[in-house]
């Protein structure tokens, strides 16, 4: 489960003035759940999920993971979550085999308990033939397919995935797609962040618009087509953003 | 922390580094090629060209010997004969016959050496003058003088001979000619152990040094910056390990690295080495360095190797990217590099107080060990400082790594655009560090040149120092200052802003009010700081005696042409009072005064003493420039701490002129109960009127 409150970064720009990445955001995600954030890029998708997974730490609010703080507890936030984004890179220079087994006694899983998850994850994500090869020599599918092992060799109960299809093929996304909605059947918590109206349409069960680092709104796409009178999550979208300008300027005047 | 995780990023990352190819190369492979052909090529390739030019036929060239040909003189003959015909039936040398310009020919290489008869006394007993012509920047030249030389000194005894034979029968016995030197032995009392000690003890430190960093900055760069650049740092942060544990498998890699780099290097140095000696003949052969001294020395290395690997794992840490990290890591690598080649220096020795210098006391510490063997108390002092210095280091390794601000540094670029905008960005301590060291460069390329117009045949001219001391206190101190601070502050043209700009100018500059109180108080600290400054002295000559020749040149300033006592306070004391102050009290806390008061006072005090660009007064003008900054944070006003400037010179002008009986002075100087009476007085009253001062004032000034 996941619990964010009231969440806000700032950075300090060049010029020495702040800069919001992250606006007042709240929301949760339950066991079983998957919620999709949903917004443009440099919307606040990858900072928010970058502070639930302990790296920057919140100018105000908190999170919690699994009931654990994400200031406070932040051993156990990582100890739960499996946390995936275009950040978390590779060792090149390790096999796959490697790679794996060096996250898996990081976790301090013992060697037996992380050979069998290889093994488990090889024949669901079909990664069979390069498990001895130097991540070097790895296609972008195939890094994609490591880095997704990587995150849940623990299997975690929560999982935050930062557009974990971004740049796949066809095949290797349809892939990772039914491997979340898997984990979801296992019980888990997903979030998962996207630019891809589709692939949110598909997954989610609910969704969570975030625009300059504002919650635009959040619910079931149901309940959004209910309130919108559209159908298409783009227009959805644009309608809320739409109404977050308006109600900017009728601010300011 | 969990000690196995941290072994397993240990492993990790060692299994990275020497899977690489290349550092597998440049830290295994190549020294073990590289020394053998270094050493045993080199070396063996200048024995044989040595060799070579001795066996070369050098040309000599006779001058004004002819002149001489016709003079009738039954001894100058002889030696004219004598010298021609030894010369000429040495079958290494070539006696020039022609008539053209011997001396170009000598430049140019075709002769090497010119013997010249240069004129001769007749009187009895005759006195024959020579002359010898050589090209100093020639190797085979200077051989080929040396040559000439013994051959003319070994006839030089048989011309005593001949001498000697006209007056007693006994000249025939060579003791008459070699009483001392026949039987002289050279006696090396040195073993050749020692002697292999020396020449490792000179070379070994500094190589040492320099492949224990340069191997550990190549690991360095790789495993945080480059992690940053690779994209896999995050990895790490979101698994479940600790930073603590991240930062301590990180800084074990890198000392292993560099301990491996140093183990490689020495054993393939220590093999080659043993083949050139082995090669060479000389004293050293069969000399053998005994273990315990590599034992001591990898002893000693271990503390400095962790100070090194934290440091660069900070400048790892601190950097974007591995470009980035290895421009930081130069500086530290340079200064490592001038530190360490002190054990090259002839004479440098190891004391108590280079002990606690780092890496200056390491290299000291090897020589030490390589030529007599260890001195405990040098060994305790130099790993005991420098495992303190390590430890701070790791600890500060770790603060780095969890502040975000660092790991995640976003660029920064600085646009003129933006700092017209916004012109107090200016006022950052990274800038005020830079504008410092314009001013230090400045000083050290302009200020010292014009103060070198008044050294004049080894004297000084006193008129000359002082007008170039006030030109330097004008010029580079204060208008630079004054500069900038036009920069800050410029607005509009019309005469409503300017005055505006005036006073904005003047309070940023702290030229303000105070309390009348401080005039009185201050004047009454002049002769405790002085005091205490003294003795900060003389704690610093007890670890690092001030080097006579150094004090004489001090003296040296206060002789030459008297000039009146006022030009010498004006220059000597009012100056430094207004321009001096105009820097460090007036431009320069400005930009480090936002991370609180007594930081600005103590990095501007620190400033201040090393802008004074001598090494000995480094400790009692830090005191100094702490005090001035006090004061000026107390006071709010930067006539306070330029009255007490004012003061302190004045004092020592006084003193330095004899205006005060020197008996006052003495009185500081001994280190009798009298002395440190006063002393323990100085630090009462200094300490209690400080405090009277601050409660005054109330308090410290609030920085917005």
């Amino acid at each position: 489960m996941i619990e964010v409150k009231n969440l806000s970064k700032q950075f300090i720009q060049k010029d020495g003035d702040l800069f919001t990445a992250v606006d007042n955001v709240s929301f949760r995600v339950d066991k079983g759940e998957i919620v999709c954030l949903l917004g443009v890029n440099g919307a606040g998708k990858t900072t928010t999920m970058r502070i639930l997974s302990t790296v920057f730490e919140p100018t105000s609010g908190t999170a919690e993971i699994e009931g654990y703080d994400i200031v406070s507890q932040g051993h156990d936030v990582r100890r739960n979550l499996g946390f995936l984004s275009g950040d978390t890179g590779l060792y090149t220079r390790l096999k796959v085999r490697e790679f794996l087994r060096y996250f898996g006694d990081l976790y301090g899983l013992e060697r037996r308990v992380t050979d069998a998850r290889i093994e488990e994850m090889a024949d669901m994500l079909d990664m069979r033939e390069f498990l001895d090869k130097k991540i070097d020599f790895l296609s972008t599918g195939m890094r994609q397919k490591v880095s997704i092992v990587r995150s849940i060799i623990h299997n975690p109960p929560v999982m935050i995935l930062d557009e974990p299809t971004s740049g796949l093929d066809i095949l290797t996304a349809r892939n990772i797609v039914s491997f979340i909605k898997r984990s979801k059947e296992e019980g888990k918590s997903v979030l998962f962040s996207t630019h891809i109206m589709r692939e949110a349409e598909r997954l989610a069960d609910r969704i969570v618009l975030i625009h300059q680092g504002r919650i635009l709104t959040q619910g079931t796409l149901d309940a959004l087509r209910e309130e919108t009178q559209l159908s298409d999550l783009d227009d959805i979208f644009v309608y809320f953003v739409n109404k977050m300008t308006d109600e900017e300027v009728a601010e300011n005047e | 922390m969990n000690n196995k995780k941290v072994r397993k990023i240990f492993f990790k990352e060692l299994l990275e580094v020497y899977r690489d190819k290349r550092t597998l190369f440049s830290t295994i492979l190549l020294p073990l090629i590289l020394y053998p052909v270094i050493f045993i090529g080199v070396s063996s390739l200048m024995t044989r060209q040595n060799q070579k030019m001795e066996e070369e036929t050098k040309v000599i060239a006779l001058e004004n010997f002819d002149n001489y040909a016709d003079y009738d003189n039954e001894e100058l003959d002889f030696v004219v004969e004598n010298i021609q015909q030894k010369l000429t039936s040495d079958d290494k040398i070539k006696i020039f016959n022609g008539e053209s310009e011997i001396d170009t020919l000598l430049k140019e290489g075709v002769i090497h050496t010119i013997v010249r008869l240069d004129s001769i006394s007749f009187k009895e007993p005759q006195t024959y003058y020579f002359e010898y012509k050589y090209d100093g920047s020639s190797d085979k030249s200077s051989l080929a003088l040396d040559k000439v030389k013994s051959i003319i000194s070994d006839f030089e005894k048989d011309l005593i001979r001949v001498r000697l034979s006209k007056i007693t029968d006994l000249a025939e016995d060579d003791a008459y000619l070699n009483p001392l030197s026949q039987e002289a032995k050279l006696t090396n009392v040195a073993s050749s152990q020692q002697m292999l000690g020396m020449v490792v003890g000179r070379l070994l430190p500094y190589l040492l040094i320099m492949l224990l960093i340069s191997g550990g900055a190549v690991v360095a760069t790789d495993l945080v910056a480059g992690e940053k650049e690779r994209k896999t740092l995050e990895t790490l942060l979101v698994s479940s390990v600790s930073r603590n544990e991240i930062v301590m498998g990180k800084f074990f890699t890198i000392v292993t690295a560099s301990l491996v780099n140093v183990v490689i290097n020495m054993i393939s140095m220590y093999f080659s080495f043993k083949l050139m000696v082995g090669q060479s003949g000389s004293s050293m052969v069969g000399a053998n360095i005994p273990l315990s001294s590599f034992v001591w020395v990898l002893l000693s290395l271990l503390p400095l190797v962790c100070l090194v690997s934290a440091l660069l794992l900070i400048i790892s840490t601190y950097s974007r990217n591995m470009k980035e990290a290895r421009s930081y890591e130069s500086p530290l690598i340079m200064v490592a590099m001038m530190l360490a080649m002190v054990s090259m220096f002839p004479g440098f020795e190891m004391n108590k107080g280079l002990a606690l210098v780092p890496i200056v006391n390491i290299s000291l510490l090897f020589k030490e060990i390589m030529l007599s063997g260890v001195n405990l108390v040098h060994f305790g002092y130099t790993v005991g400082s420098t495992i303190i210095l390590s430890v701070i280091a790791i600890i500060m390794t770790i603060k780095v790594f969890a502040s975000e601000k660092v790991l995640f540094r976003t660029q920064t670029e600085t646009s003129f655009a933006g700092l017209k905008k916004n012109k107090a960005q200016l006022l950052t301590p990274a800038i005020g560090l830079v504008f410092y060291m314009v001013m230090i460069g400045l000083l050290y390329y302009i200020g010292f040149a014009w103060q070198g117009k008044a050294f004049v045949n080894g004297s000084v001219d006193q008129e000359i120092l002082m007008r170039e001391v006030l030109r330097t206190q004008i010029i580079i101190i204060g208008l630079p200052v004054m500069i900038f601070v036009n920069l800050l502050f410029r607005k509009g043209k019309n005469s409503g802003d300017k005055k505006e700009a005036r006073k904005e100018m003047k309070n940023f500059l702290r030229y303000k009010s105070f309390k009348l109180s401080n005039l009185v108080l201050v004047p009454l600290l002049a002769v405790p700081a002085i005091v205490i400054s003294s003795w900060l002295t003389k704690i610093v000559n007890y670890f690092y005696p001030i080097p006579e020749d150094y004090f004489a040149g001090m003296m040296e300033l206060m002789t030459g042409k008297e000039l009146p006592l006022m030009v010498i306070i004006g220059v000597i004391a009012v100056a430094p009072a207004i321009f001096e102050e105009l820097l460090f009290r007036g431009l320069l806390p400005r930009f480090f005064e936002k991370k609180g008061v007594w930081s600005a006072i103590i990095i501007t005090g620190i400033l201040f003493a090393i802008f004074h660009l001598d090494f000995y007064k480094l400790l009692p003008i830090t005191f100094l420039g702490c005090w001035l900054g006090y004061l000026l944070f107390v006071s709010k006003s930067i006539y306070i701490p330029m009255l007490a400037h004012f003061m302190n010179n004045f004092l020592a002008v006084m003193l330095g002129q004899e205006f005060i009986p020197t008996k006052y002075a003495s009185l500081v100087e001994g280190n009798d109960l009298t002395s440190i009476l006063i002393l323990t007085g100085s630090v009462a009253i200094f300490i209690i009127i400080n405090l009277v001062i601050y409660k005054t004032n109330k308090g410290f000034e609030e920085i917005k």
